[in-house]
């Protein structure tokens, strides 16, 4: 079966850069998934994938030139349908024979075996293992049809009639087992073992892969091609970073920029290139995304993060004078520059309080009207938040004079929030809004809280980004997303499964994170409700639905902060409409949970719980000193009386890990009790003197989280 | 898809009367392979469409048409850009073909290989017989004052006006990819500078 190493490779005109690395590691594993499905390839063989702008390719270690054959047992039919009385061949049998490749010669060979209630004849036959060409034809026929393909392209072959649809042009294909070519086709083209290496700096015109090892060699060394996908990455990062550091600089972090340039190149060529100093008075986030979305330039920073006037080119050629290359980047990014300052030059030539009317030509959803219809109700929103801010903060904390400030900043800043939107800046990069608002802003002169509450409302606009610096960036944030989520909702545009247009759910994530991580004493509820009116009869109501929509985000996201769902569902079981105060209620579980006592009085409280539930009538959460009979009874009372107290108090000044710590003293009285006293007594206000024991301790114990939801 | 079809004579290289029969006689025109560079950076896909009837006349072989190619690849690649493809005519006029300009037969090919309709895609050269082809085939015809056009008087650029409805008339590709790259932004801004086509002619950028 001689095992060899086999390399396969399908060289095209450029692939669609930022598809390629997907495409490569799609090739490659589909191929070797296939052979080793097909007995060609052991399980464990190694695979090594390569992909470069003009090459897909895999190499797989010990390939068999054959498949083993493989022992099948087929079922024919029942006994009694395949032989006569007397032991003889039926047609019905003898036609099967046929149509599976045997004849009546077999017959003395067949087994009989149960087969459910009746008996059978089975064939024993061998499977020939498939050729190394069968099964390869195979596995390439299947990774070319399982390549994520962005879009195809559709190309005649060279004898000028067949067309063939494919992500780019084919020119040649390479299967090499060892030393030796196994003929299969693809696309058109028959394997061989000639490929081509760099289109520029080839040093021969054609390279001959001598064998399937000598692949990556041959094609660097003949071909100036780093195949592997992470090879060349990883040089492009060598190159970067010895490039920045004789300029004492940093180049910019930026993975996908990486992974597309490592696309582009076949062997990369780091060169360092600058523009004119003058183009750094434009804001730097303009600069950077000129120089990295459209050039796809690396450029490079000072230690302190700020940007300098040199950048990184990764070129796919190395020319003996660099200059050509470096001087032909400048001319070309130049005009790009310009532009950036042009727009930020034009920009300024308005106020953004002077672009406010604009907003009101823009529409923003057909059912919600414009940017200017949005801007009011953020506006009125914002109000909204202030006046509860005010109404939960103990007067101590924020006086009168600095709320009304605020209110101020928080409407200030809610009527030019949007009006960035309406800048050339923005118009040519989206991605800039609100950094724009913020530099224009500050530009005008108006005041540094306004320009940072502009710049900080979009935010936290991604997993782990920040939120805002100060308090009317937090109201502005938290007002822009309720008026997003309360608006589309009220309008019936729900996310569902995959479809989230709106970006809803991290709305909502945003939501959460402002009123948590700030800790603000507001309320999700009391929020929703003040964000209605702002809508008048534009939308119908969605706070069933949104509050939903929270306590699931809220779940899915602690959960993801490595709370376990127990602990998340006694939380949240009490729908807490201060999320600020959630961290702390799960801290108190979790230590809670650690306590000795946990177990006992959360299947206590779970029983107490059902009892309740069962229990006719409305229970009142009060108990008669007088009709307390037994003295396990008596001894709860006592012990609750006090343990309450002290629970209670600790609840309201928000120790909530000290007062779950307090109800441990309960248990040993709360066992006893069930030991020794009958709930359902036959006298009536007996019973309900124990029902509403239950009850006020139920009450007692449940203030901070649902603890039955702890019971094993 | 963003894809750009440019005639290859007269708008990225010098024409010559005589036919561009060597790699040697194929030179770029100013700020031409930059602009092509900008453009392919800016994600369009730039196609070339042209006519090489020298091929057809017996003037050079494909092997020389493939070096002018390269050529002008190698030097794209410098500047950090590329041609995604070249198609051209290699027949004679008297062949009678589908593909010669001004039939529209190499743009079909092109919205073929690409799958995409041609309608409202932008196309540039310097000379009538280019944009004809295009809008046949439903391009938004662009035209360069380059090559056969650059010395056109107002008369000859009133009466191209007339064969080519619709032509946006640029100094050269430069100007071409400043309108492609930030023309959106004239509807919301001012202008950058005049309109496009009347512009005075820019300096050279230095080679």
């Amino acid at each position: 079966m001689n095992a060899a190493n086999l390399l396969v490779e399908l060289f095209v005109e450029e692939l669609p850069p930022k598809a390629l690395k997907k495409l490569g590691e799609s090739f490659a594993a589909t191929l070797a998934a296939s052979l080793k499905a097909s007995g060609l390839a052991a399980a464990d063989a190694a695979v090594t994938p390569f992909a470069s702008p003009r090459r897909l390719a895999v190499q797989l270690t010990g390939v068999a030139s054959r498949a083993a054959d493989r022992a099948v047992q087929q079922k024919l039919m029942p006994v009694s349908v395949a032989l006569t009385a007397d032991g003889q061949p039926t047609p019905a049998l003898l036609k099967k024979l046929a149509a599976v490749g045997a004849d009546a010669s077999v017959v003395p060979q067949l087994k009989r075996q149960p087969d459910g209630k009746a008996e059978a004849l089975f064939l024993d036959s061998v499977v020939p293992g498939a050729t190394l060409t069968e099964g390869l034809q195979k596995a390439l026929d299947e990774a070319l049809a399982r390549l994520p393909i962005p879009k195809v392209m559709t190309y005649q072959l060279a004898d000028g009639w067949s067309d063939v649809k494919f992500v780019r042009p084919a020119h040649r294909l390479v299967a090499l087992h060892g030393a030796h070519v196994v003929h299969v086709e693809a696309l058109g083209l028959k394997a061989g073992r000639e490929t081509l290496g760099h289109r520029f700096e080839a040093t021969t015109p054609v390279v001959s892969i001598e064998d399937a090892d000598s692949y990556a060699h041959q094609l660097r060394e003949q071909g100036a091609v780093i195949a592997s996908f992470d090879e060349r990455r990883a040089e492009i990062v060598r190159q970067l970073e010895s490039a920045a550091a004789v300029e004492g600089l940093k180049p910019i972090e930026d993975e996908a920029l990486l992974d597309e340039v490592t696309a582009l190149v076949e062997r990369p060529n780091v060169l360092t290139c600058q523009f004119e100093s003058e183009f750094l008075d434009v804001p730097q986030e303009c600069l950077i995304l000129t120089m990295k979305a459209n050039q796809k330039y690396f450029p490079l920073l000072d230690s302190h993060g700020k940007l300098t006037n040199k950048f990184l080119i990764v070129s796919n050629i190395r020319p003996a004078d660099a200059s050509a290359v470096t001087q032909g980047n400048e001319r070309v990014v130049r005009p790009r520059l310009a532009d950036a300052k042009f727009f930020f030059d034009q920009d300024r030539k308005k106020t953004l309080a002077s672009r406010v009317p604009g907003l009101s030509k823009v529409v923003y959803h057909g059912k919600l009207g414009t940017q200017g219809d949005r801007m009011e109700r953020v506006r009125a929103i914002g109000h909204a938040i202030v006046h509860q801010l005010g109404a939960h903060q103990p007067a101590s904390v924020q006086s009168h004079d600095e709320l009304q400030m605020l209110e101020h900043k928080v409407d200030q800043a809610a009527q030019l929030a949007k009006t960035d939107l309406l800048t050339d800046m923005v118009g040519e990069f989206p991605e800039l809004q609100g950094i724009m608002g913020g530099y224009y802003a500050r530009h005008e002169g108006l005041r540094d809280g306004v320009a940072i509450a502009i710049e900080d409302h979009y935010k936290p606009r991604f997993a782990g980004d920040a939120l805002p610096r100060n308090h009317s960036g937090t109201v502005l944030a938290l007002a822009d997303k309720l008026e997003t989520l309360v608006g589309l909702f009220g309008i019936g545009q729900l996310p569902t499964g995959d479809k989230d247009p709106f970006a809803l759910r991290r709305h909502a994530l945003g939501v959460i994170r402002l009123l948590v991580e700030k800790n603000l004493p507001l309320s999700l509820p009391e929020l929703l409700s003040a964000a209605l009116p702002a809508f008048g009869e534009l939308i119908e109501d969605p706070r069933l639905a949104l509050a939903d929509f929270f306590q699931d985000r809220l779940a899915v996201n602690l959960r993801e902060q490595g709370y376990s769902a127990q602990e998340v569902d006694a939380v949240l079981a009490l729908q807490p409409e201060r999320l600020g105060d959630v961290p702390k209620r799960l801290a108190a579980v979790r230590a809670f949970a650690g306590l000795p006592e946990a177990a006992a009085l959360a299947a206590a409280n779970k029983r107490i719980g059902n009892i309740l539930k069962k229990a006719e009538g409305a229970v009142q959460a009060k108990v008669d000193a007088a009709l307390l009979q037994e003295a396990a009874e008596q001894q709860l009372a006592a012990a609750l009386t006090e343990v309450q107290s002290q629970a209670d108090r600790l609840f309201e000044q928000h120790e909530y890990a000290a007062s779950l710590q307090a109800l441990a003293a309960l248990r040993a009285p709360v066992d006893a009790f069930f030991e020794d006293v009958m709930v359902n007594a036959e006298d009536a206000a007996l019973r309900a003197n124990r029902l509403g024991l239950l009850k006020t301790l139920h009450e007692a114990m449940n203030r901070v989280a649902d603890l039955s939801r702890l019971a094993a | 898809m963003k894809i750009v079809i440019l005639d290859r004579d007269g708008t990225i290289n010098e024409g010559r009367d005589d036919y561009v029969k060597t790699a040697d006689e194929w030179y770029p025109l100013a700020g031409a392979l930059e602009a092509i560079a900008r453009l392919h950076q800016a994600g369009w896909h730039v196609v070339v469409a042209t006519n090489q009837s020298g091929l057809g006349r017996g003037l050079f072989d494909m092997a020389t048409l493939n070096a002018m190619h390269l050529k002008m690849n190698e030097a794209l690649a410098r500047l950090g850009g590329r041609v995604d493809a070249v198609f051209f005519c290699p027949h004679a006029p008297e062949d009678g073909c589908e593909c010669r300009k001004p039939r529209p037969g190499l743009f079909t090919q092109i919205g073929r290989r690409y799958g995409v309709e041609l309608a409202g895609v932008p196309t540039v050269s310097g000379t009538l017989r280019h944009l004809q082809a295009g809008v046949a085939a439903g391009c938004q015809p662009h035209l360069v004052r380059t090559g056969h056009s650059a010395d056109l008087d107002a008369a000859g650029l009133q009466e191209l006006r007339e064969q080519v409805p619709g032509l946006v008339v640029h100094d050269d590709l430069a100007a071409f990819a400043d309108t492609l790259l930030i023309g959106h932004h004239r509807k919301v801004g001012e202008p950058r500078s005049k309109p496009a086509g009347e512009t005075p002619a820019r300096p050279a950028d230095p080679l």
